[in-house]
């Protein structure tokens, strides 16, 4: 082969596989390092995730061992009390009831109504899809009490209703002064009966 | 003459090497194509599987964390949550309408009596209908209510001719809320 050819070949020989690491590097290497990439983002963010649940985690299973303890239990039992889970209507009607006659209040009739439920959570934080609103609605029961009896039994029965153990609320109350010779005043109470929604 | 016979090995021998070929270039550009080859097949066949593997086993600590606590306990502990949240907030907003009357008992002045009373605790509002022997017991009453820093308004409603010697007016006083939540007497 003459030298001039062995030198054109060469040349030629070397320009390819110049041009071949360059389209080595173009479409194998490049997309490869762009793979590697999301994936290594991915792994920093699972890690993060992981990082994350695991503080979650160790907090709820302490939760879920308070939860399920005799005191958590006693204490469930406390705040449902306070704030039942649904409307209880009979345990509201007794609770009523016992107030007023614990407080030698005459009972004279009670009406129940229901009001729509609202959140008490912040407003301002919007739901993420996948996400679950933990703090559910309550609903509230308006309950009108009409009772008679002296001022110092009005005045326990309020001191009853602020112990009571289901929460009220005294919304509104009216009365005005009894009949001549009687010391017996007729009292209107409006009150609310707060209760945790029940969401299916 | 002969000649030498270092000169006769030197001109029988060949050239050791064919003139014309550029060994070097060709090294130099096969080491780049061959090291290019090399990492893009350790990238995609020995570092992205490795990756791979790191990746699933993360996704099932993640899988396995979310079986850990079951939908149904998910939900009880929700509702638990939600009943503990609503039951702090409530008490917050809570008020303690009987201090009220202990306010009211402790600024009525002694000639006045009350013939009608209502309240509204969500306007922290109370409208009475109050009664007095004369006109001097119903202003001191008024200038008693208007000078209690609880107060935030009277509105004064008018008072009528004596009945049997009693005048009776009514007022409709609104409250601070702190009255009926920290008991500001």
């Amino acid at each position: 082969m003459k030298q001039a050819t062995k030198r054109f070949s060469s040349m030629l020989l070397a320009l390819g596989l110049i041009l071949g690491a360059g389209i080595v590097y173009a479409e194998l290497i490049v997309p490869t390092n762009v793979d590697l990439q999301e994936i290594k983002v991915q792994i920093a963010a699972k890690n993060l995730v992981i990082q994350t649940q695991q503080a979650v985690i160790t907090k709820v299973d302490k939760a879920i061992q308070d939860f399920e303890s005799p005191e958590g239990k006693h204490f469930q039992d406390v705040i449902s009390g306070a704030l039942p889970i649904g409307p209880n209507y009979a345990g509201a009607l007794a609770h009523v009831v016992g107030m007023v006659q614990a407080s030698d209040l005459t009972f004279q009739s009670a009406s129940f109504a229901e009001s729509s439920p609202r959140s008490l959570a912040p407003a301002n934080k919007a739901l993420r899809p996948g996400e679950t609103e933990l703090v559910r609605p309550i609903g509230s029961l308006k309950i009108q009490v009409q009772a008679s009896g002296s001022y110092a039994e009005l005045k326990e029965f309020l001191r009853t209703l602020e112990q009571s153990l289901r929460l009220f609320q005294l919304e509104s109350m009216t009365f005005t002064t009894p009949e001549k010779g009687s010391a017996t005043y007729t009292y209107n109470i409006a009150l609310v009966a707060p209760y945790q929604k029940i969401v299916q | 003459m002969a000649l030498p016979q270092k000169a006769i090995e030197q001109l029988s021998r060949e050239p050791a090497k064919t003139p014309g070929w550029s060994s070097r270039a060709l090294m130099f550009t096969g080491t780049i194509f061959f090291l290019s080859l090399a990492i893009w097949l350790g990238m995609r066949f020995g570092y992205q599987p490795l990756l791979e593997r790191q990746d699933a086993e993360l996704q099932s600590t993640i899988d396995q964390f979310k079986k850990k606590v079951s939908p149904e306990r998910q939900t009880e502990l929700i509702g638990y949550y939600s009943q503990l949240y609503n039951l702090k907030t409530l008490l917050k907003q809570n008020k303690q309408v009987s201090l009220v009357f202990n306010w009211l008992e402790a600024h009525t002045i002694t000639r006045i009596w009350y013939s009608k009373f209502s309240l509204d605790s969500g306007k922290n509002q109370i409208i009475l209908t109050a009664n007095a022997r004369s006109l001097n017991d119903v202003t001191a009453q008024l200038a008693a209510f208007e000078n209690l820093p609880e107060i935030t308004a009277v509105n004064f409603t008018g008072t009528s001719a004596p009945r049997d010697g009693v005048y009776s007016f009514g007022v409709t006083i609104s409250f601070d809320p702190k009255l009926v939540t920290t008991g500001t007497q």
